[in-house]
């Protein structure tokens, strides 16, 4: 029970900075800067139930968020459908990209499979640079129509940044409830053992599908709305380094953690921003975060802490039975 | 195309083989000492071959101690590597994962210290085993450094197995490999035995980025091309075993550039991946079988 008041006081406190903060923001631009971590925060969270809780790498992930982004588009310029049906259908589609993809996870894992995924990101890349009628190549698409809602377009970065703040808490509260369900509990299960979660009547070729496809789903929620909000889609955003980005958003947030994975998100996109002078280094920097954040004992070091400042330890023993 | 072309088409391909040969040579060393892939296998080799950039072209030494700084820097780095990131994970008996995330950062982060270093621009090194191809047979011309490669990868291949077959260290460095704990027992010194194949591999990569220089451009990229070849290479010749990962090299090397020729040397790359994923897929434990493949 602590732990749980504990949590929502957490994710109460979490909203309340993030509905408050464009009041401080001196400009807009820094409000497009939020708005484009909260988009990263988006795929990151769906990045934390594959590898964090699932224990999936996939470094390609940057890949379903094409996928959402340009079908989105596209649809909507040629054919001049709302972005209300579009993006669903992007989707969609990047779900059933996930589906694929969770394939070869059945017989693959560890290195192997973060070497598909990488592979499946490139492919990707390539098809989205080279099927130029398409995605109109290295150019980039443009004018992709806004979202109208009731008759309003959604154009100011300010209303974009509420929508994704709403949208980020009712995902976030989908995959707190998916974590603390028996399927958060039968993927966990999957990531210390897969033959023992087998043996302990956990479907492990499904279970992995369905890790994959809420992964793509949730890279495909901010693919599709990044395309509306952005206005303008290009081979630039989908990377390799892009795909880092977001894993290492998923690490830094602390790999289980569904909610810290909004902070790193929005963190690990605004600091960029803020730090200019590192120019294009701070991939270097991140990096580096990222290996400290794997290597340093955290769990040694947060015990420590604990004893010397005599914080309650049982806090995380009832993590377990609630 | 004649027999004649495809005599030198072979040996060209098998030069370059052999020059993935070695990086999955190295990255199945480490797989089988430590138990952890390599994913900076690539940035080695990247690294070793910007520094014989800077050594041979920008400070003007002659390439045999260029190549001697170089395999001493790399044997250093290999072992400060395995020292920080392996070890460090071992104490806290991190799971596997774990390893893998750390690697693939570190890949990164090479890649864009070098970026840092040495800038964005491809860079070239002129050919310091010679320009003038050589008659070999009778009408086939080979590059002189299609030759001094392959001849180097023997010399390589050769004294690592001399190392490992009859040497005391070599034999202590397999039953690390083996049985940790019944090597330790024996008196081995485990855990300086892993950083040593750690600094092993290293100076392989390093040697194969050394020689590289003279056929690649020398980019920041080459470390990804380099490390996905010589994963193919060791899926192609069965994951974890060394005589498989220099095979797979050699196929790999032989099969891209005859397929260069004959359909497109736009389709290099294309090729090496549908191996990769038709191994992957068909056959994923390779050419030559081994039974300690799945290595907790």
């Amino acid at each position: 029970m602590v732990m749980r008041k504990l949590k929502l006081n957490w994710m109460i406190v979490t909203l309340l900075i993030f509905i408050i903060l464009p009041v401080f923001m001196p400009n807009n631009y820094y409000v497009y800067v939020f708005d484009r971590g909260i988009v990263n925060a988006i795929a990151a969270m769906g990045l934390v139930i594959l590898f964090g809780i699932a224990g999936q790498i996939s470094l390609g992930h940057v890949a379903f968020f094409a996928i959402s982004a340009y079908t989105s588009a596209i649809l909507a310029i040629r054919f001049g459908w709302s972005p209300l049906l579009t993006i669903p259908i992007g989707t969609l589609l990047s779900c059933i990209w996930g589906a694929l993809l969770s394939i070869p996870s059945f017989k693959l894992s560890g290195p192997f499979l973060s070497i598909s995924t990488v592979a499946f990101g490139e492919v990707v890349r390539l098809l989205v640079i080279n099927w130029e009628p398409l995605t109109n190549g290295p150019y980039g698409l443009y004018k992709i129509p806004p979202v109208v809602i009731a008759g309003v377009a959604i154009v100011k970065d300010v209303h974009w940044y509420y929508i994704f703040l709403g949208l980020v808490f009712i995902l976030a509260i989908a995959g707190l409830r998916l974590k603390h369900s028996y399927l958060g509990r039968a993927l966990a299960a999957i990531r210390e053992d897969e033959v023992a979660a087998e043996i302990m009547g956990v479907d492990v070729r499904r279970m992995k599908t369905l890790a994959f496809v809420i992964a793509a789903f949730y890279a495909g929620v901010s693919g599709g709305l990044y395309a509306h909000f952005a206005g303008y889609l290009s081979p630039e955003i989908i990377t390799g380094e892009q795909s880092f980005n977001l894993f290492s958003m998923a690490v830094v947030g602390g790999q289980e953690s569904i909610l810290g994975s909004i902070w790193a998100g929005v963190a690990l996109t605004v600091a960029p921003e803020m730090m200019r002078f590192l120019q294009e280094y701070y991939i270097m920097i991140f990096s580096l975060i990222v290996l400290l954040v794997v290597l340093l004992p955290w769990e040694s070091l947060m015990d420590k802490f604990r004893a010397r400042f005599g914080t309650r330890k049982e806090v995380k023993n009832l993590d377990c039975r609630s | 195309m004649d027999f004649i072309t495809f005599v030198q088409l072979l040996i060209g391909g098998l030069s370059i083989g052999a020059l993935y040969a070695l990086p999955a040579l190295g990255i199945t060393l480490i797989w089988n000492a430590a138990g952890v892939f390599n994913f900076a296998n690539g940035e080695f080799v990247m690294i070793s071959c910007f520094l014989i950039y800077t050594l041979f072209y920008t400070l003007q030494m002659p390439f045999i101690l260029c190549m001697a700084i170089t395999v001493v820097f790399m044997f250093i780095f290999g072992v400060l590597t395995e020292k920080t990131i392996v070890n460090t994970l071992r104490k806290q008996n991190a799971p596997p994962i774990k390893a893998l995330v750390s690697f693939i950062a570190l890949s990164i982060f090479i890649r864009n210290a070098a970026r840092f270093v040495w800038g964005t621009a491809p860079r070239t090194i002129e050919n310091p085993f010679g320009k003038q191809p050589m008659e070999i047979l009778p009408n086939v011309f080979v590059m002189p450094h299609s030759i001094w490669i392959i001849v180097i990868c023997l010399l390589v291949m050769l004294a690592l197995l001399v190392l490992f077959k009859a040497t005391k260290l070599g034999i202590a460095m397999r039953a690390t490999t083996q049985n940790r704990t019944v090597a330790a027992l024996m008196g081995v010194n485990t855990g300086w035995m892993i950083s040593l194949v750690f600094g092993l591999s290293s100076v392989i990569a390093g040697i194969a980025g050394a020689l590289s220089g003279s056929v690649f451009f020398i980019t920041l990229d080459m470390g990804i091309m380099f490390g996905t070849k010589a994963f193919a290479a060791n899926i192609i010749g069965g994951f974890g075993n060394p005589v498989g990962a220099i095979v797979g090299g050699l196929i790999l090397g032989v099969v891209e550039t005859l397929g260069a020729s004959y359909i497109s040397s736009q389709y290099k790359d294309v090729i090496t991946f549908t191996l990769l994923l038709f191994f992957l897929l068909f056959k994923p434990k390779g050419l030559f079988k081994l039974d300690i493949v799945d290595k907790v």
